[in-house]
Protein backbone atom coordinates (compact mmCIF):
# COMPACT_ATOMS: atom_id res chain seq x y z
CA UNK A 1 0.00 0.00 0.00
CA UNK A 2 0.97 3.39 -0.81
CA UNK A 3 0.74 6.95 0.20
CA UNK A 4 -0.05 9.87 -1.86
CA UNK A 5 0.79 13.69 -0.59
CA UNK A 6 -2.78 14.16 -0.13
CA UNK A 7 -1.53 11.72 3.20
CA UNK A 8 1.06 13.58 3.73
CA UNK A 9 -0.88 16.73 4.54
CA UNK A 10 -3.34 14.84 6.52
CA UNK A 11 -1.11 13.53 8.99
CA UNK A 12 0.24 17.30 9.13
CA UNK A 13 -3.09 18.53 10.43
CA UNK A 14 -3.36 15.37 12.64
CA UNK A 15 0.18 16.44 13.89
CA UNK A 16 -0.95 20.09 14.69
CA UNK A 17 -4.03 18.52 16.30
CA UNK A 18 -1.87 17.04 18.77
CA UNK A 19 -0.71 20.40 20.17
CA UNK A 20 -2.84 20.91 23.23
CA UNK A 21 -2.48 24.80 24.40
CA UNK A 22 -1.74 25.46 27.98
CA UNK A 23 -4.99 26.95 29.17
CA UNK A 24 -4.29 30.90 28.72
CA UNK A 25 -6.84 33.17 29.22
CA UNK A 26 -7.67 36.15 26.43
CA UNK A 27 -7.61 38.04 29.28
CA UNK A 28 -3.95 37.75 29.97
CA UNK A 29 -2.92 38.50 26.23
CA UNK A 30 -4.73 41.53 26.05
CA UNK A 31 -2.71 42.52 29.26
CA UNK A 32 0.36 41.60 28.10
CA UNK A 33 -0.22 43.69 25.15
CA UNK A 34 -1.35 46.95 27.62
CA UNK A 35 1.66 46.36 28.68
CA UNK A 36 3.62 47.00 24.98
CA UNK A 37 2.00 49.47 24.34
CA UNK A 38 2.87 51.20 27.24
CA UNK A 39 6.54 50.21 26.38
CA UNK A 40 6.08 51.57 23.29
CA UNK A 41 4.62 54.86 24.33
CA UNK A 42 7.78 54.95 26.97
CA UNK A 43 10.18 54.04 24.20
CA UNK A 44 8.79 56.93 22.16
CA UNK A 45 8.88 59.60 24.81
CA UNK A 46 12.20 58.30 25.67
CA UNK A 47 13.17 58.59 21.97
CA UNK A 48 11.64 62.17 21.36
CA UNK A 49 13.67 63.20 25.22
CA UNK A 50 17.29 61.75 23.27
CA UNK A 51 16.42 63.88 20.45
CA UNK A 52 16.09 66.51 22.70
CA UNK A 53 19.40 65.66 24.28
CA UNK A 54 21.14 65.52 21.37
CA UNK A 55 19.69 68.93 19.54
CA UNK A 56 20.77 70.73 22.69
CA UNK A 57 23.94 69.52 22.54
CA UNK A 58 24.83 70.16 19.00
CA UNK A 59 23.60 73.75 20.06
CA UNK A 60 26.11 74.00 22.72
CA UNK A 61 29.01 72.74 20.64
CA UNK A 62 27.86 75.24 17.49
CA UNK A 63 27.59 77.93 19.93
CA UNK A 64 30.43 76.81 22.12
CA UNK A 65 28.45 76.47 25.37
CA UNK A 66 29.56 74.05 28.45
CA UNK A 67 26.76 72.02 29.72
CA UNK A 68 28.58 70.87 32.61
CA UNK A 69 26.57 69.98 35.33
CA UNK A 70 24.23 67.44 33.07
CA UNK A 71 24.44 64.30 35.02
CA UNK A 72 21.56 62.38 34.44
CA UNK A 73 20.91 59.06 32.05
CA UNK A 74 22.21 59.74 28.63
CA UNK A 75 20.51 58.72 25.39
CA UNK A 76 21.48 55.35 24.96
CA UNK A 77 20.45 54.80 28.67
CA UNK A 78 17.31 56.16 28.11
CA UNK A 79 16.06 54.62 25.20
CA UNK A 80 17.23 50.95 26.99
CA UNK A 81 15.46 51.35 30.05
CA UNK A 82 13.10 48.90 30.77
CA UNK A 83 9.48 49.49 32.21
CA UNK A 84 9.46 48.42 35.91
CA UNK A 85 6.50 46.64 37.47
CA UNK A 86 3.68 48.72 39.38
CA UNK A 87 1.96 47.78 42.72
CA UNK A 88 -0.99 46.95 40.52
CA UNK A 89 0.62 45.03 37.96
CA UNK A 90 2.25 42.75 40.46
CA UNK A 91 -1.57 42.23 42.45
CA UNK A 92 -2.74 41.07 38.49
CA UNK A 93 0.32 38.60 38.08
CA UNK A 94 -0.96 35.18 38.49
CA UNK A 95 0.93 32.26 40.38
CA UNK A 96 3.20 32.52 43.64
CA UNK A 97 5.58 35.25 43.73
CA UNK A 98 9.07 33.93 44.52
CA UNK A 99 10.81 36.83 43.63
CA UNK A 100 11.49 40.32 42.11
CA UNK A 101 14.88 41.79 40.42
CA UNK A 102 16.13 44.91 41.90
CA UNK A 103 15.35 47.14 39.23
CA UNK A 104 11.14 46.21 39.28
CA UNK A 105 11.08 45.00 35.48
CA UNK A 106 11.71 41.07 36.36
CA UNK A 107 9.50 38.83 38.65
CA UNK A 108 10.03 35.34 39.16
CA UNK A 109 6.25 33.55 39.88
CA UNK A 110 5.46 29.81 40.18
CA UNK A 111 2.43 28.31 38.78
CA UNK A 112 0.49 24.95 38.60
CA UNK A 113 0.39 23.27 35.42
CA UNK A 114 -2.85 22.45 36.25
CA UNK A 115 -4.30 26.25 36.68
CA UNK A 116 -7.63 24.92 38.81
CA UNK A 117 -5.28 24.18 41.64
CA UNK A 118 -2.40 25.50 43.83
CA UNK A 119 1.05 24.12 42.95
CA UNK A 120 1.58 21.45 45.37
CA UNK A 121 5.57 19.95 45.79
CA UNK A 122 4.32 16.51 44.17
CA UNK A 123 2.55 17.64 41.27
CA UNK A 124 3.28 19.46 38.43
CA UNK A 125 4.56 22.78 38.44
CA UNK A 126 6.11 25.62 36.30
CA UNK A 127 8.43 28.51 37.01
CA UNK A 128 8.28 31.75 34.50
CA UNK A 129 9.78 35.01 34.64
CA UNK A 130 7.46 37.67 34.10
CA UNK A 131 8.66 40.97 32.48
CA UNK A 132 7.15 43.81 33.67
CA UNK A 133 6.66 44.58 29.58
CA UNK A 134 4.37 41.65 29.76
CA UNK A 135 5.78 38.42 27.97
CA UNK A 136 7.84 35.98 29.89
CA UNK A 137 9.46 32.69 30.14
CA UNK A 138 9.26 29.59 31.79
CA UNK A 139 12.28 28.53 33.02
CA UNK A 140 11.64 25.51 34.79
CA UNK A 141 8.55 22.75 34.73
CA UNK A 142 8.38 19.80 36.96
CA UNK A 143 7.38 17.84 39.56
CA UNK A 144 8.95 18.25 43.07
CA UNK A 145 10.08 21.71 42.10
CA UNK A 146 10.50 23.39 45.78
CA UNK A 147 11.42 26.72 45.44
CA UNK A 148 13.54 29.68 43.22
CA UNK A 149 15.62 32.84 43.29
CA UNK A 150 16.00 35.25 41.09
CA UNK A 151 19.08 36.96 40.68
CA UNK A 152 19.18 40.62 42.01
CA UNK A 153 20.34 42.28 38.37
CA UNK A 154 17.30 39.38 37.05
CA UNK A 155 19.85 37.34 34.51
CA UNK A 156 19.30 34.22 36.08
CA UNK A 157 17.42 32.12 37.96
CA UNK A 158 18.41 29.51 40.93
CA UNK A 159 15.99 26.65 41.67
CA UNK A 160 15.94 24.25 44.36
CA UNK A 161 14.38 21.03 43.68
CA UNK A 162 13.02 17.49 44.89
CA UNK A 163 12.91 13.95 43.24
CA UNK A 164 11.02 14.51 40.60
CA UNK A 165 12.38 17.91 39.51
CA UNK A 166 15.17 15.65 37.65
CA UNK A 167 17.37 14.18 40.12
CA UNK A 168 16.59 17.34 42.86
CA UNK A 169 19.49 19.52 43.79
CA UNK A 170 20.44 23.20 43.19
CA UNK A 171 20.01 24.16 39.61
CA UNK A 172 20.60 27.65 37.85
CA UNK A 173 18.87 28.62 34.07
CA UNK A 174 19.13 31.61 32.40
CA UNK A 175 16.35 33.91 32.97
CA UNK A 176 15.21 34.38 29.39
CA UNK A 177 14.95 30.29 29.80
CA UNK A 178 16.87 27.25 28.65
CA UNK A 179 18.08 23.89 30.24
CA UNK A 180 18.55 24.10 33.79
CA UNK A 181 22.13 23.22 35.17
CA UNK A 182 23.12 21.69 37.69
CA UNK A 183 24.56 23.19 40.39
CA UNK A 184 25.02 21.29 43.18
CA UNK A 185 22.95 17.60 44.14
CA UNK A 186 21.60 16.85 47.54
CA UNK A 187 23.62 15.59 49.80
CA UNK A 188 20.18 14.04 51.81
CA UNK A 189 16.76 14.19 49.66
CA UNK A 190 16.27 18.48 48.88
CA UNK A 191 17.00 21.26 48.35
CA UNK A 192 15.05 24.14 50.05
CA UNK A 193 14.96 28.45 50.45
CA UNK A 194 17.45 29.12 47.94
CA UNK A 195 18.48 32.54 48.02
CA UNK A 196 20.65 34.87 45.79
CA UNK A 197 23.23 36.97 47.89
CA UNK A 198 22.50 40.54 47.34
CA UNK A 199 25.45 40.90 44.95
CA UNK A 200 24.29 37.71 42.48
CA UNK A 201 27.84 36.09 43.08
CA UNK A 202 26.23 33.68 45.83
CA UNK A 203 23.46 31.11 46.50
CA UNK A 204 22.42 30.35 50.40
CA UNK A 205 20.26 27.51 50.78
CA UNK A 206 19.21 24.73 53.06
CA UNK A 207 19.70 20.97 52.32
CA UNK A 208 17.66 18.58 53.69
CA UNK A 209 14.83 15.91 54.10
CA UNK A 210 12.02 18.41 53.97
CA UNK A 211 11.47 17.57 57.78
CA UNK A 212 14.43 17.01 58.87
CA UNK A 213 18.07 16.53 58.79
CA UNK A 214 19.18 20.41 56.99
CA UNK A 215 22.35 22.12 56.49
CA UNK A 216 22.65 25.54 56.19
CA UNK A 217 25.08 26.04 52.59
CA UNK A 218 26.58 28.78 50.88
CA UNK A 219 28.03 28.20 46.80
CA UNK A 220 29.05 30.20 44.15
CA UNK A 221 26.59 31.12 41.85
CA UNK A 222 29.06 29.03 39.39
CA UNK A 223 28.79 25.65 41.52
CA UNK A 224 32.56 26.52 42.98
CA UNK A 225 33.21 27.00 46.38
CA UNK A 226 30.61 24.99 48.69
CA UNK A 227 30.47 26.00 52.29
CA UNK A 228 28.36 24.42 55.48
CA UNK A 229 27.22 27.07 58.02
CA UNK A 230 27.63 25.70 61.25
CA UNK A 231 23.93 26.47 63.27
CA UNK A 232 22.43 24.31 65.52
CA UNK A 233 21.67 20.86 64.92
CA UNK A 234 18.48 21.46 67.20
CA UNK A 235 17.30 24.05 65.01
CA UNK A 236 17.71 22.19 61.62
CA UNK A 237 15.72 19.21 63.12
CA UNK A 238 12.52 20.62 61.67
CA UNK A 239 10.58 22.35 58.93
CA UNK A 240 12.45 24.78 57.21
CA UNK A 241 10.33 28.67 56.54
CA UNK A 242 12.68 30.67 54.56
CA UNK A 243 15.79 31.83 54.07
CA UNK A 244 17.57 35.20 53.09
CA UNK A 245 20.25 37.28 53.32
CA UNK A 246 21.21 40.93 55.32
CA UNK A 247 21.42 43.73 52.63
CA UNK A 248 25.01 43.94 53.59
CA UNK A 249 25.56 40.52 52.61
CA UNK A 250 27.18 39.33 55.76
CA UNK A 251 24.27 37.15 57.83
CA UNK A 252 21.51 35.18 56.67
CA UNK A 253 18.33 35.20 58.62
CA UNK A 254 16.28 31.95 58.63
CA UNK A 255 12.84 30.50 60.16
CA UNK A 256 12.19 27.34 61.30
CA UNK A 257 8.72 25.48 63.48
CA UNK A 258 11.62 24.29 66.15
CA UNK A 259 13.85 25.30 69.13
CA UNK A 260 17.28 24.81 69.82
CA UNK A 261 16.77 22.01 71.77
CA UNK A 262 14.77 20.58 68.70
CA UNK A 263 11.12 21.03 70.07
CA UNK A 264 8.74 21.23 67.82
CA UNK A 265 7.34 25.30 68.75
CA UNK A 266 3.69 24.77 69.87
CA UNK A 267 2.75 28.78 68.36
CA UNK A 268 4.29 30.08 65.77
CA UNK A 269 8.17 29.99 64.50
CA UNK A 270 11.39 30.90 65.60
CA UNK A 271 13.37 33.12 63.36
CA UNK A 272 17.52 32.91 63.58
CA UNK A 273 20.29 35.18 62.37
CA UNK A 274 23.67 33.63 61.92
CA UNK A 275 27.03 35.23 59.97
CA UNK A 276 28.00 33.79 56.90
CA UNK A 277 30.54 32.33 58.89
CA UNK A 278 28.60 30.53 61.47
CA UNK A 279 29.19 32.85 64.06
CA UNK A 280 26.95 34.88 66.61
CA UNK A 281 23.85 32.75 65.97
CA UNK A 282 20.94 34.52 67.63
CA UNK A 283 17.30 34.81 67.62
CA UNK A 284 15.56 37.70 66.05
CA UNK A 285 13.16 39.82 67.68
CA UNK A 286 10.42 41.43 66.16
CA UNK A 287 11.58 44.87 67.05
CA UNK A 288 15.11 43.93 65.54
CA UNK A 289 15.31 45.31 61.65
CA UNK A 290 16.61 41.56 60.81
CA UNK A 291 12.56 40.17 60.87
CA UNK A 292 12.11 42.53 57.69
CA UNK A 293 14.55 40.70 55.94
CA UNK A 294 12.40 37.64 55.20
CA UNK A 295 9.60 39.55 53.90
CA UNK A 296 12.07 42.26 51.79
CA UNK A 297 13.42 39.09 49.57
CA UNK B 1 -17.16 46.87 20.97
CA UNK B 2 -13.95 47.84 22.58
CA UNK B 3 -10.45 46.76 21.92
CA UNK B 4 -10.51 44.68 25.11
CA UNK B 5 -13.44 42.85 24.26
CA UNK B 6 -12.53 42.84 20.52
CA UNK B 7 -9.12 41.49 20.97
CA UNK B 8 -10.02 39.18 23.62
CA UNK B 9 -13.14 37.77 21.36
CA UNK B 10 -10.56 37.20 18.46
CA UNK B 11 -7.78 35.87 20.64
CA UNK B 12 -10.49 33.33 22.27
CA UNK B 13 -10.97 31.87 19.15
CA UNK B 14 -7.99 32.19 16.99
CA UNK B 15 -5.31 31.62 20.21
CA UNK B 16 -5.48 27.33 19.28
CA UNK B 17 -4.62 27.82 15.83
CA UNK B 18 -1.85 30.22 16.25
CA UNK B 19 0.03 28.10 18.58
CA UNK B 20 -0.38 24.85 16.60
CA UNK B 21 0.79 27.40 13.47
CA UNK B 22 4.05 28.32 16.03
CA UNK B 23 4.47 24.96 17.15
CA UNK B 24 4.76 23.26 13.47
CA UNK B 25 7.05 26.59 12.81
CA UNK B 26 9.64 26.24 15.62
CA UNK B 27 9.31 22.80 16.31
CA UNK B 28 9.07 23.05 19.90
CA UNK B 29 5.73 23.66 22.09
CA UNK B 30 7.11 25.82 25.23
CA UNK B 31 9.13 28.30 22.33
CA UNK B 32 5.86 27.82 20.63
CA UNK B 33 3.87 29.59 23.41
CA UNK B 34 6.58 32.47 23.79
CA UNK B 35 6.13 33.38 20.31
CA UNK B 36 2.40 33.37 20.59
CA UNK B 37 2.20 35.26 23.60
CA UNK B 38 4.79 37.62 22.02
CA UNK B 39 2.73 37.69 18.17
CA UNK B 40 -0.57 38.49 20.65
CA UNK B 41 1.00 41.56 22.79
CA UNK B 42 2.04 42.99 19.12
CA UNK B 43 -1.15 41.94 17.76
CA UNK B 44 -2.59 44.11 20.74
CA UNK B 45 0.04 47.35 20.40
CA UNK B 46 -1.28 46.89 16.26
CA UNK B 47 -4.84 46.22 16.97
CA UNK B 48 -6.46 49.56 16.07
CA UNK B 49 -4.66 49.33 12.44
CA UNK B 50 -5.20 45.76 12.08
CA UNK B 51 -8.77 45.77 13.00
CA UNK B 52 -9.28 48.34 9.92
CA UNK B 53 -7.22 45.59 7.49
CA UNK B 54 -9.45 43.31 5.56
CA UNK B 55 -7.52 40.16 7.12
CA UNK B 56 -7.04 39.98 10.61
CA UNK B 57 -5.90 36.37 10.17
CA UNK B 58 -3.68 37.38 7.91
CA UNK B 59 -2.10 40.45 9.94
CA UNK B 60 -1.91 37.82 13.11
CA UNK B 61 -0.09 35.57 10.73
CA UNK B 62 2.81 37.59 9.74
CA UNK B 63 3.21 38.58 13.07
CA UNK B 64 3.77 35.21 14.38
CA UNK B 65 6.04 34.55 11.41
CA UNK B 66 8.30 37.17 12.43
CA UNK B 67 7.84 36.79 15.85
CA UNK B 68 9.22 33.67 15.35
CA UNK B 69 12.39 34.70 13.26
CA UNK B 70 12.66 37.38 16.01
CA UNK B 71 13.16 34.55 18.52
CA UNK B 72 15.58 32.38 15.93
CA UNK B 73 17.57 35.59 15.55
CA UNK B 74 18.26 36.55 18.93
CA UNK B 75 21.77 35.48 19.04
CA UNK B 76 21.82 35.08 22.87
CA UNK B 77 18.67 33.41 22.80
CA UNK B 78 19.77 29.53 23.70
CA UNK B 79 18.86 26.79 21.69
CA UNK B 80 16.14 24.34 23.63
CA UNK B 81 16.73 20.66 23.19
CA UNK B 82 13.33 19.84 20.62
CA UNK B 83 10.40 18.21 22.41
CA UNK B 84 10.65 14.60 22.20
CA UNK B 85 7.29 13.03 21.83
CA UNK B 86 5.75 11.76 25.12
CA UNK B 87 8.26 14.42 27.00
CA UNK B 88 6.31 17.33 26.52
CA UNK B 89 2.34 17.38 28.03
CA UNK B 90 1.92 19.33 24.10
CA UNK B 91 2.52 16.58 22.44
CA UNK B 92 0.69 13.72 24.40
CA UNK B 93 -1.41 12.97 21.19
CA UNK B 94 0.76 12.21 19.22
CA UNK B 95 -0.04 8.34 19.61
CA UNK B 96 0.90 6.11 16.18
CA UNK B 97 4.36 6.20 15.18
CA UNK B 98 2.81 7.37 11.65
CA UNK B 99 2.72 10.61 13.38
CA UNK B 100 5.69 10.67 15.61
CA UNK B 101 7.62 9.79 12.34
CA UNK B 102 6.14 12.96 10.59
CA UNK B 103 6.48 15.29 13.73
CA UNK B 104 10.55 14.71 13.14
CA UNK B 105 10.11 14.92 9.55
CA UNK B 106 8.23 18.33 9.87
CA UNK B 107 11.19 19.28 12.47
CA UNK B 108 13.75 18.22 10.21
CA UNK B 109 12.96 20.05 6.91
CA UNK B 110 15.14 23.76 7.15
CA UNK B 111 13.36 26.65 8.25
CA UNK B 112 12.58 27.50 4.43
CA UNK B 113 10.53 24.87 3.67
CA UNK B 114 8.93 24.27 6.86
CA UNK B 115 7.43 27.40 6.56
CA UNK B 116 6.08 27.28 3.32
CA UNK B 117 4.46 23.62 3.70
CA UNK B 118 2.95 25.18 7.11
CA UNK B 119 1.34 28.25 4.94
CA UNK B 120 0.40 26.33 2.26
CA UNK B 121 -0.85 23.13 3.33
CA UNK B 122 -1.41 23.45 7.28
CA UNK B 123 -3.17 27.30 7.10
CA UNK B 124 -4.33 26.36 3.35
CA UNK B 125 -2.78 29.59 1.74
CA UNK B 126 -2.47 29.89 -1.98
CA UNK B 127 1.15 30.32 -3.62
CA UNK B 128 0.80 33.88 -4.44
CA UNK B 129 -0.92 34.57 -0.49
CA UNK B 130 2.21 32.33 0.82
CA UNK B 131 4.53 34.33 -1.61
CA UNK B 132 3.19 38.03 -0.16
CA UNK B 133 3.17 36.64 3.60
CA UNK B 134 6.96 35.93 3.44
CA UNK B 135 8.32 38.10 1.25
CA UNK B 136 9.51 35.90 -1.40
CA UNK B 137 8.50 35.35 -5.12
CA UNK B 138 6.10 32.75 -6.14
CA UNK B 139 8.96 30.72 -8.06
CA UNK B 140 10.42 30.39 -4.82
CA UNK B 141 7.32 29.24 -2.97
CA UNK B 142 6.63 26.86 -5.36
CA UNK B 143 10.06 25.24 -5.73
CA UNK B 144 10.53 25.29 -1.28
CA UNK B 145 6.88 23.32 -1.56
CA UNK B 146 8.16 20.64 -3.86
CA UNK B 147 11.50 20.08 -2.11
CA UNK B 148 9.45 20.17 1.57
CA UNK B 149 7.34 17.56 0.25
CA UNK B 150 9.90 15.18 -1.41
CA UNK B 151 12.07 15.27 2.02
CA UNK B 152 8.80 14.50 3.81
CA UNK B 153 8.16 11.25 1.39
CA UNK B 154 11.64 10.16 1.70
CA UNK B 155 11.60 10.45 5.47
CA UNK B 156 8.09 8.47 5.44
CA UNK B 157 9.44 6.38 3.33
CA UNK B 158 12.31 5.28 4.84
CA UNK B 159 10.84 5.33 8.53
CA UNK B 160 7.69 3.92 7.46
CA UNK B 161 8.85 1.52 4.93
CA UNK B 162 5.81 2.54 2.60
CA UNK B 163 6.35 4.38 0.07
CA UNK B 164 5.04 8.24 -0.65
CA UNK B 165 3.30 9.02 -4.23
CA UNK B 166 3.29 12.79 -5.89
CA UNK B 167 -0.79 13.76 -6.27
CA UNK B 168 -3.86 13.01 -4.59
CA UNK B 169 -5.12 9.45 -3.17
CA UNK B 170 -7.18 7.43 -5.12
Amino acid sequence: MSMHDSDLIERLHAVAEGFEMPPTPPADDAWRGRRRVRRNRGLVAAAAAASVVVAIGVTAAVTGQDRGGFDGPTAAERTEEEPSFTKEELREVGGEQLGLSSDGTKLLVRRSVKLERPCSLLDGCEMFVVNADGSEHQVAEGDGLFDGTLAPDGSAVAIGGYYGFRDGGLYIVDADGGSPQLLRPPAVDAIEDPAFSPDGTQIAYFDGRGDSSHSLRIINADGTGLRIIPTSAGLMSGHIRGLAWSPDGQQLIFETDVSPDGEVLQHGTGIWIVGVDGSDLTRCQESDPCFRWLGAQ
Amino acid sequence: MDVNEAFTTYVAQRRLQLFRTACLLCGDPHQAEDIVQDALARLYAAWPRASRADNIDGYARRVIVNSHLNQVRRPWRRERVAATVGESPAAVHLLTEDLQVMWAAIRSLPLGQRKVVVLRHYLGLSVEETAADLGISVGTVKSQTSDALASLRRVLAAELGTPVREGENK
